[in-house]
């Protein structure tokens, strides 16, 4: 053979047995294997009516890139931020179109209960009971019950709305309020006195109602303080009550005396005036209460004291809830498994929940978060660098737990009719209550 | 084929937006569906329950009152309005009608923040004003016979500049020598708006008292927003039940039993503005 026939030999002899080499089952395998070291990239979206949690969540993300434990790569979360009412009606608008879904989705907790009639939850949203399970005795139960339907769990609360008493201690010394009123049944006889000065205790949302009027809620949490409800955990109306009668009873007594003040809506324009013209003195309100401070009266910061919130002399618990948005994962999300690893390690961990205070202000929801020094060491920079989580720590173990039915919001919708009777005066109490219940008992036959 | 081809568009879309809707809407009113389970039929129940709803017929009555508020006074003020700015004697003219247009253009939640502070009892400019005059405040919100005039006060201010519009082109088309006749032949101002104006004005007034009408029969915004349909119902009208049944409570047979009444009501209140400004007919 001359050289160039040899040369071309060996090319075509070389280039057959890379062929079979490349082509061969165990080179696919290697590559395979190569191949399986590529993390799928994944961006999750998300339909919130506030952003906070979405840009928490991103940063959690970049953690788990950075840890590399995950099989997936996170790229910032995308959040939608509806208004508060269109959450669901968009949710379950897309859901029943099967289209356009996001990954996951902010559920506020009054909003829960469209998801529970005919037990939509089960079709829309993914089932995290058997994920949780393992870890449900470390999480308060009243920031899981709230998102149930038939003992399956749904979403995740994203903050433990523990609801305690802002004051000025300033203005309480100048009118010689003691720093702690035990009961409400004494802050009504020091009211009198107090509101005839133009000063009051907290302010009541007295309007027409509707779904950011307050109205229905602030009522609901002080029900839940006296330790009453509107259903009990069955489902069963529970509504007419001594509880319920009370509850309303205090509001009453208290916006006749002057002990509170009556505002069209809650967190609405009046109530941020009676703020700043100095008219209220103190607030009941839960943890996020904060924010109609730091944004109404940032020029306040400093004059600002959190303490346990008064009781019911007759019984209950020392503290409530008002609000709270849980977080779940659609069920027709193209990512429920990224999903859910991002949603776990962000919430379901120590780390994620302390961290999630530091970057929201949202309470946890972990047992052990407030048993933590370093996170319970926190000062507040609002309040004059009060250490209010040790409040809140004391608070955490006995809160009341908002149980939810199908019929929620018939039963808001009726207490904002009856209410606004209530305070009005063209109703007692006790009538307005019966009437309320009456109205939800015949949603609940028909 | 061409000139069917050029109108298909057109009935394309009204049914796939219009006509399709509604008939859904009809044949929804017979089931009970919360839009994601499978629909029950119920047959007349939904309706038969509507009669029974004290919220519906608290929200039927309130609807009907707006209506009457917008063809008695807000349609009547509009039109007044269109004259004096019609004079010739008035200034600034595209000033005055740019305010009194502007309202229309303004965000329903900004409307609804300014008044909820003018009604507000404890700090409202309304309140203030009556302390001034030495009068008690008024609850105006929290109220049922106030806040219907709240919201009331607020649908006339919001639409009487939107309305003007109309009546203010419709006089700009009434022949200025017809008018001047009437003046050299005697007539007062209110003779030679009565007999000159006034009727050729009518088939504009028609088209304004129908769409005011529709308008008002589905007023939604201003009492969601001021009062949530409160206190007590007093304010909600049929469109926020609808709103309230469908997409709160997920009662999509019901929500659509209700607005299939609103759209017998509205229709039959058509035709009879329709007869009553003879529309369509000679003068």
């Amino acid at each position: 053979m001359d050289t160039f026939s040899r040369k071309k030999f060996l090319r075509v002899a070389g280039g057959a047995t890379l062929g079979l080499v490349v082509t061969s089952p165990s080179a696919f395998a290697s590559r395979s294997r190569l191949l399986s070291k590529k993390k799928e990239t994944v961006k999750l979206t998300m339909w919130s009516h506030e952003g906070e949690i979405a840009k928490f969540l991103s940063r959690r993300a970049r953690e788990l890139n950075a840890a590399g434990t995950s099989k997936y790569v996170f790229a910032p979360v995308e959040a939608t931020v509806i208004p508060l009412a269109d959450v669901p009606t968009k949710f379950l608008a897309a859901a029943s179109a099967g289209t356009n879904l996001p990954d996951l989705l902010a559920i506020e907790i009054n909003a829960f209960s469209r998801y529970m009639k005919s037990n939509i939850a089960q079709r829309v949203l993914l089932d995290l009971t058997d994920e949780v399970d393992p870890v449900r005795a470390q999480f308060f139960e009243s920031s899981l019950d709230p998102y149930s339907v038939g003992g399956r769990l749904y979403a995740l609360e994203s903050a433990y709305t523990l609801c305690a008493y802002y004051y000025k201690p300033a203005e309480f010394k100048k009118l010689g309020i003691p720093k702690q009123i035990d009961t409400w049944e004494e802050m009504l006889k020091i009211g009198a006195r107090v509101g005839a000065k133009g000063k009051h205790f907290t302010t009541i949302a007295t309007g027409g109602g509707g779904v950011a009027s307050g109205l229905s809620g602030q009522f609901i949490m002080f029900l839940l303080q006296r330790g009453g409800g509107i259903f009990d955990s069955s489902g069963k109306l529970i509504l007419d009550s001594a509880e319920a009668v009370q509850a309303l009873d205090l509001l009453v007594r208290g916006l006749k005396n002057g002990t509170f003040l009556a505002v069209e809506q809650l967190f609405g324009p009046t109530d941020a005036t009676a703020l700043q013209t100095g008219k209220m003195i103190g607030h009941e309100g839960a943890d996020w209460w904060k924010f109609m401070l730091t944004r109404n009266a940032p020029d306040q910061s400093g004059e600002w004291r959190l303490t346990p919130m008064p009781q019911f002399s007759k019984g209950g618990f020392p503290t409530s809830h008002f609000g709270g948005t849980g977080y779940a994962i659609a069920k027709g999300s193209k990512h429920q498994e990224a999903a859910w690893e991002l949603l776990s390690y962000s919430f379901l961990r120590k780390r994620g929940q302390i961290q999630k205070f530091k970057e929201t202000f949202f309470l946890p929801t972990l047992k052990s978060a407030f048993r933590d020094p370093a996170f319970l060491s926190y000062k507040d920079p609002y309040f004059g660098g009060q250490q209010k989580l040790r409040l809140y720590a004391k608070l955490a173990p006995d809160s009341p737990t908002q149980r939810q039915s199908p019929f929620w919001a018939v039963a808001t919708q009726a207490l904002d009719r009856e209410l606004s009777e209530a305070f009005a005066l063209r109703k007692t109490p006790r009538a307005a209550i019966k009437a309320a219940a009456a109205a939800v008992a015949r949603s609940m036959k028909a | 084929m061409a000139p069917y081809l050029f109108i298909a568009p057109f009935f394309l879309l009204y049914g796939a937006f219009l006509l399709g809707p509604t008939i859904f809407s009809l044949w929804l009113s017979f089931h009970s569906w919360d839009g994601i389970t499978p629909m029950e039929w119920v047959g007349g129940r939904n309706y038969t329950n509507l009669l029974d709803d004290p919220t519906f017929i608290s929200s039927a009555k309130n609807t009907a009152l707006y209506a009457v508020v917008a063809l008695c006074i807000l349609a009547p003020l509009a039109l007044l309005l269109a004259v004096v700015l019609n004079a010739r004697t008035v200034r600034a003219k595209d000033l005055f009608r740019a305010v009194y247009f502007l309202p229309i253009v303004l965000s329903p939640l900004v409307i609804a923040i300014i008044f909820i502070l003018i009604f507000d009892k404890q700090f409202g400019l309304a309140n203030a004003a009556l302390r001034g005059l030495g009068l008690e405040p008024i609850a105006w919100l929290s109220t049922p016979l106030w806040a219907k005039a709240a919201v009331i006060a607020v649908i006339i201010w919001r639409y009487t500049g939107y309305v003007m519009i109309f009546f203010l082109a419709g006089l700009q088309n009434v022949p200025g020598e017809l008018r001047e006749a009437a003046r050299v032949s005697g007539a007062s101002q209110w003779q030679e708006f009565r007999y000159v104006t006034s009727p050729l004005l009518r088939p504009v007034t028609a088209f304004i008292a129908i769409i005011v009408l529709i308008g008002a029969a589905q007023i939604f915004e201003e009492p969601y927003i001021l009062t949530g349909g409160g206190p007590a119902d007093a304010t909600i009208s049929v469109a926020q039940f609808v709103y309230r049944e469908g997409l709160t409570n997920l009662n999509m047979g019901y929500a659509s039993a209700a607005s299939v009444v609103l759209f017998v009501a509205i229709a039959f209140c058509t035709f009879v503005l329709v007869r009553v400004f003879r529309v369509g007919r000679e003068l």
